[in-house]
Order: C-alpha cells, then structure tokens, then sequence
C-alpha cells in the first residue's frame, strides 16, 4: 500500500513538472514574444500607458489559466488578442477615463451590413500625408469609436485577416469588412481635417476646372 | 475578374487586395490591370500609402524590462 501510495505521488510530481516545463516553454516560446503587440492594442484601446502595461498583465496570467486549452503551434497572437479584447471589455472599458459621449453600438449594428461597404470611398490627396508629423495617426485613430478602432487596429496596424479578427472580436466577416471601411473612411476625414487644421489646402477643386477645360480624358477624371 | 464596373468596384478590389482578401487569380488580375492602366495604378499607391502611413506611424509605446520580468514572476508564482 505504502509502495503504491509512494509510486502515485511520483508519478503526479513527474507529470506535474512535465506540464509546467511544457506551459513553461510555450510561455517564453509563443506567448512572450506578442507582448509588443499587444502592449500597442492596449495602449490604443485604454488611452494610457498604465492601463495598458495592466492589460497586457492580465492578459498572460489568464493565457496561463487557460494554456490547457491552447494548441501548441497554434495561432497564438490571435489566441492572446482575444484574451486581451475580452478583458478589456470586462473590466477596463467599464472605468475608461475618456468618457463616452455617443453609444455607438446602435450605429453600428445599423450600418452593419455587408453590402453598405461598396459605396463612397473617401479619397485621400498623396501630398497630405506629407504635411503630417505622424502624431496624428495616433490621435486619429484613438478618436474613432471602439468598434471601428479595434479593426483598424487588427487589420491595418497587426496584419490580421478578416478571419481572425472575425474571431477575436466575434462578429461575422461581412461585418468585419464593413466596419473596416467605414473605420478607414473615418480615419481619412480626421486626418483630412488635422492637415487643412495644419494649413494643407485641397485644391482639387481647381484641378477639376484646368481638366474640365482641356478636355482631359478618364484617366484624369478619375483623380477627382 | 471582369474589368471594374466604376471606381468603388476597383477600390474595393485594392482594398481587399491589401487586407490580402483576394484570391490568388483575382490577386495576379488585379496586378495586371494596375500595371497596365494609369488610372488603376494612381489608386492603388494612393490605398498603398495610406495603409503604410497608418502602419508606419501609428504609435507603439516600448514594453519595460520590468513589465516582462513582473510578469515572469507573476506567472512563476500563479
């Protein structure tokens, strides 16, 4: 009996250091090194620097409560922006310090249908980027409400595709596709306005009358 | 991929081809025409810029040596 009690308590010390070598790795292997990106997906979601490096906390110690159900080899970034989404969501979004002015929920489940994303792409002059320092982006980015700046996030800044932000953020992938456009829409009128703001001049206007005068053919019409 | 019934189709093709949402023959098409056509091309280094210009200059605060070390002792302890 004692021998056998001897050989239980073995083996459970065994396989126990076995696991925690195992989570060990995974933890230094797949998940340490997405802290950067996530530290940045917190940053623009929390508004502070605080708030992040507490997000980004919490996102490992719940990635280790659950490392059971995480596939070795897998999609880990996915796997941790999701945690990080959902923790946000529970807790940080709650004592947000930037108060929200607007629900946009209701906006967005209205506008968000697939086919709405066809119509209307904003424009952008080249030139207007370069009266920009770069700042803007952030700030720009930081004023678009949570839904749109979470995809734009995912998608633009982390290189996700529509299917796994479509699983990260758990909407359809129509619905992912159409808050990206309007998401980008949006971002290019902010920054269109910072650079006028800035003292950038759209002279597109005049453009059109010197093309409208020499005739031009399409391929100059379709700047306007 | 037929040719681009106005420019909401073609822009929404480069968008899709810069979230890399095209499929490979409709990637290789759209190229193509980009190459081939002024009017494609303009409008997709203008989408190219914009989404570099986003990427490039969004910011992304440094991670603290002791944010990594709170947390692998953190996760040491739980």
């Amino acid at each position: 009996m004692y021998v056998w009690n001897y050989y239980i308590t073995f083996i459970c010390i065994y396989t126990l250091g076995d696991i925690s070598q195992k989570h060990e790795r995974i933890f230094e292997d797949e998940l340490l090194p997405h802290i950067d990106a996530l530290k940045t997906f917190a940053f623009h979601l929390s508004y502070n620097e605080d708030d992040a490096n507490d997000l980004v906390q919490e996102t490992y110690m719940k990635a280790l409560r659950f490392i059971d159900k995480y596939i070795e080899g897998t999609n880990a970034k996915a796997w941790l922006f999701k945690i990080l989404k959902n923790a946000y969501i529970n807790e940080y979004r709650k004592k947000s310090k930037r108060p929200k002015k607007v629900d946009f929920e209701d906006i967005v489940s209205y506008h968000d249908s697939d086919d709405a994303g066809r119509q209307g792409y904003l424009d952008l002059r080249e030139e207007l980027f370069d009266s920009m320092m770069g700042d803007e982006v952030t700030t720009a980015i930081n004023a678009l409400p949570i839904d749109f700046r979470t995809v734009i996030l995912l998608c633009d800044v982390e290189g996700f595709t529509y299917e796994e932000i479509s699983k990260i953020i758990d909407v359809p992938i129509g619905t992912v596709r159409s808050r990206l456009f309007r998401a980008r829409n949006m971002l290019k009128e902010k920054l269109k306005k910072y650079a006028e703001k800035m003292g950038y001049k759209d002279k597109r206007g005049d453009k059109k009358e010197k093309i409208s005068e020499k005739k031009s053919d399409d391929t100059k019409s379709e700047e306007e | 991929m037929e040719r681009f019934k106005n420019s909401g189709d073609l822009r929404h093709s480069i968008s899709l081809y810069f979230d890399n949402a095209l499929n490979t023959k409709d990637e290789k098409d759209l190229i193509e025409r980009v190459n081939a056509d002024p009017t494609y091309s303009r409008i997709f280094n203008k989408e190219k810029n914009f989404r570099n210009f986003i990427k490039n200059n969004v910011k992304r605060p440094t991670v603290s040596p002791d944010l990594i070390q709170t947390i692998r002792s953190r996760v040491k302890i739980d």
